[in-house]
């Protein structure tokens, strides 16, 4: 087989896969060598449902011995199978890399022998890369569960970044629809990578770091029944326990049918949505897990946003004066984001800010206005309530969607596309 | 009588000007390149043809540097890249409210003598980081090149980036819209004027890899979610002709 004929297929089975990072690394480069790794990550380019290439992500083979029923490349599936010689691959990264194509490699494959066999084959195409090409640039390895220290020593020492999949919020959905897989053979590298990257932190003298852009996790949400709630607890718990740098939500894409495995339902992308939301919450916003769903809500409203419905919840705590309060508050405030509440306070320095003077700093009103007050005065007309803010803040998608027949409650609750581009950029 | 400015349109140009007015203390009618034509000139004012002096564009960015800022300068060099219509008063007045504020003048974000500066400053920076990830290079037979078509002129803006990145390989960045192109040749890069670049073939494997990048590029899309409205927010059409993946 042509290696053009396995990159085809060999993407198309990473593709399901969300994580394409690139940011966050501070490695030295190899001298002499091509590349480098921009602190900022770069998007190359942007596939028509508009999702952004960094990496090259592939697989470097989908033969798999497992039969997990959500995975296209399960080995019931009879699917077109491929595999890269670890040379092939090499080649082929660094001559997109050339061309400015891609930011690096994002690898990962389906399971041949075992764990351990597959990995020594993923470093051996890595090493290629950074040895012998003497490529400077980004890489990604999905470790296998189940892989020894040793393998993921030699792994983490050539790659800037680590992660292995939770899969399934639970373990027992992990029962259910990946028998073949432990949470233990999860938790157990991910905690030993842990140890490694806090190791070779503290080593101020070793020029080899360990993974220096951390580690990270995806999830695949809406194929078992694990509420909101459990699922960003669990990323509560591996960001503060396991010091994972993002845990990526992937909603549940039916590829396989399969009795165990839920009918799909409408919006699974708007719950995917709430989640990343969610997320950011929770890594710079610097809210607790339990603040954004309790026992009563256990799910996230596909009305508001996390933040809102929040605030909304806690009315008391509004509104708030932008003239004085102090950062972290400012940044509970729904439509104000990180970068409106830093730009709030470096103009604030300056002068006192009016309403008026919020559009000039290009802070987006839209929600913001309801729950704040600028030298004293309200920024809309209407009477401060829960009640009256929350028909006034669902006012704005009803037009917009006016259009549509009560029979189609997906095409409703699809995120525009700007929110879409907020889950990423983190201005909620 | 108010003075109306002409210069050559190279940034040492505009800072000489703007060196000329401040000694002057008069307020100038208007600051303009020469290719833009004199259209634009008010009829009743004096005009001043001045050409880059390098001793006053030193003084004039040592200035800038030591008695505003640092920050002040760079938004000063992204903003006139952006070649916006009337970026050169508008830079004039911000320097000027400089001059009275310090470097406070960059937290001014509602005052209308800052706003054009920054939002274009903004967007010069912005363009050139998306950039970054936008050129598309071939291997014309061991040169790397690429022709790009930005809305600002980011060629200063990219070039250390790819500087670092490709610092071992030899390359030509193309801006089409300007006739400009920067050369680097594995130590040194210029950016030099061009009027069409011949480059003799392209390597054996050139196609094959364009041709499986493509065919690549196709198969990552979720036919499921698909959403070109989102994809051109992202990847606007005014940038495609020059993204292999999309010729």
């Amino acid at each position: 087989m042509e290696p053009a004929e396995k990159l085809l297929i060999l993407g198309e089975s990473a593709k399901y896969d969300v994580s394409c990072s690139s940011s966050g690394t501070d490695r030295a480069g190899i001298k002499g060598g091509i590349g480098s790794a921009a602190k900022a990550g770069i998007c190359h380019t942007f596939t028509a449902d508009g999702r952004c290439i960094s990496l090259l992500k592939v697989l470097l083979t989908n033969n798999c011995i497992y039969d997990c029923a959500y995975c296209i490349n399960r080995k019931s599936n009879d699917i077109k199978r491929a595999a890269f010689t670890p040379q092939e691959l090499a080649d082929i990264t660094i001559n997109f890399y050339k061309r400015n194509y891609i930011e690096g490699l994002f690898l990962s494959s389906g399971v041949v022998k075992n764990a351990d066999f597959t990995m020594e084959l993923m470093v051996r195409a890595v090493r290629i890369l950074r040895q012998d090409h003497l490529f400077n640039g980004y890489i990604h390895i999905k470790a296998i569960p189940g892989a020894s220290q040793e393998v993921l020593d030699e792994a983490g020492l050539l790659a800037d970044r680590l992660s292995i999949n939770m899969e399934l919020p639970s373990d027992s959905g992990l029962k259910l629809l990946a028998p073949d897989k432990k949470m233990a053979d999860i938790t157990a590298p991910m905690g030993h990578i842990k140890e490694k990257i806090i190791e070779s932190k503290a080593d101020k003298f070793s020029r080899k770091s360990f993974a220096p852009a951390g580690q990270s996790t995806q999830l695949i949400v809406g194929a078992t029944g694990d509420t909101d709630k459990q699922i960003i607890s669990l990323s509560e718990n591996m960001y503060t326990g396991m010091n994972l740098k993002r845990v990526y939500y992937s909603s549940y894409i039916h590829v396989n049918n399969d009795s165990r495995l839920p009918v799909p339902v409408n919006s699974p992308l708007l719950r995917e949505h709430r989640l990343y939301q969610a997320d950011w919450l929770l890594r710079f916003y610097k809210f607790k897990a339990d603040e954004l769903l309790d026992e009563e809500h256990p799910n996230f409203d596909t009305r508001f946003d996390p933040k809102a419905a929040w605030a909304l919840r806690h009315m008391e705590q509004f509104p708030v004066e932008i003239n004085t309060a102090d950062y972290e508050k400012l940044l509970r405030v729904p439509g104000i984001g990180v970068r409106s509440a830093q730009r709030i306070i470096k103009a604030r320095r300056a002068c006192a800010i009016g309403v008026d003077d919020l559009k000039k700093l290009g802070i987006v009103m839209k929600r913001a206005r309801f729950f704040i007050t600028a030298k004293g005065k309200s920024a809309f007309e209407g009477r401060f309530s829960g009640r009256v803010i929350s028909a006034r803040l669902l006012d704005a998608p009803k037009q917009r969607y006016e259009q549509l027949s009560l029979f189609k409650p997906e095409a409703v609750l699809l995120p525009a596309p700007e929110d879409t581009l907020k889950s990423i950029t983190g201005e909620l | 009588m108010q003075k109306s400015y002409v210069y050559d349109g190279t940034f040492e140009g505009y800072l000489t000007v703007l060196y000329d007015i401040f000694k002057s203390g008069d307020e100038p009618a208007s600051i303009c390149r020469t290719d833009t034509g004199s259209a634009t000139l008010n009829l009743f004012s004096d005009e001043r043809h001045t050409a880059a002096e390098e001793k006053k564009y030193m003084l004039m960015k040592k200035a800038i540097i030591e008695k505003i800022s640092a920050e002040t300068f760079e938004n000063t060099v992204h903003a006139f890249l952006s070649e916006m219509p009337d970026i050169e008063m508008h830079i004039y007045r911000y320097i000027n409210t400089g001059r009275e504020k310090g470097n406070d003048v960059n937290k001014l974000l509602a005052d209308d003598n800052v706003i054009p500066v920054l939002r274009a400053a903004q967007r010069v920076k912005h363009e050139g980081h998306r950039m970054l990830g936008f050129v598309r290079f071939a291997d014309a037979g061991g040169i790397y090149y690429a022709k790009i078509n930005p809305d600002a002129n980011i060629l200063p803006v990219i070039i250390p980036h790819f500087r670092t990145r490709f610092g071992s390989q030899k390359w030509i960045i193309h801006d089409v819209v300007r006739n400009l192109a920067a050369f680097y040749d594995g130590g040194k890069c210029a950016i030099k004027p061009v009027e069409s670049l011949e480059l003799n073939g392209a390597a054996d494997d050139e196609t094959k890899y364009a041709d499986m990048w493509k065919a690549y590029f196709k198969a990552m899309e979720i036919k499921s979610r698909h959403n070109s409205k989102l994809q051109q927010q992202l990847i606007p059409k005014k940038y495609r002709g020059n993204i292999t993946e999309f010729r």
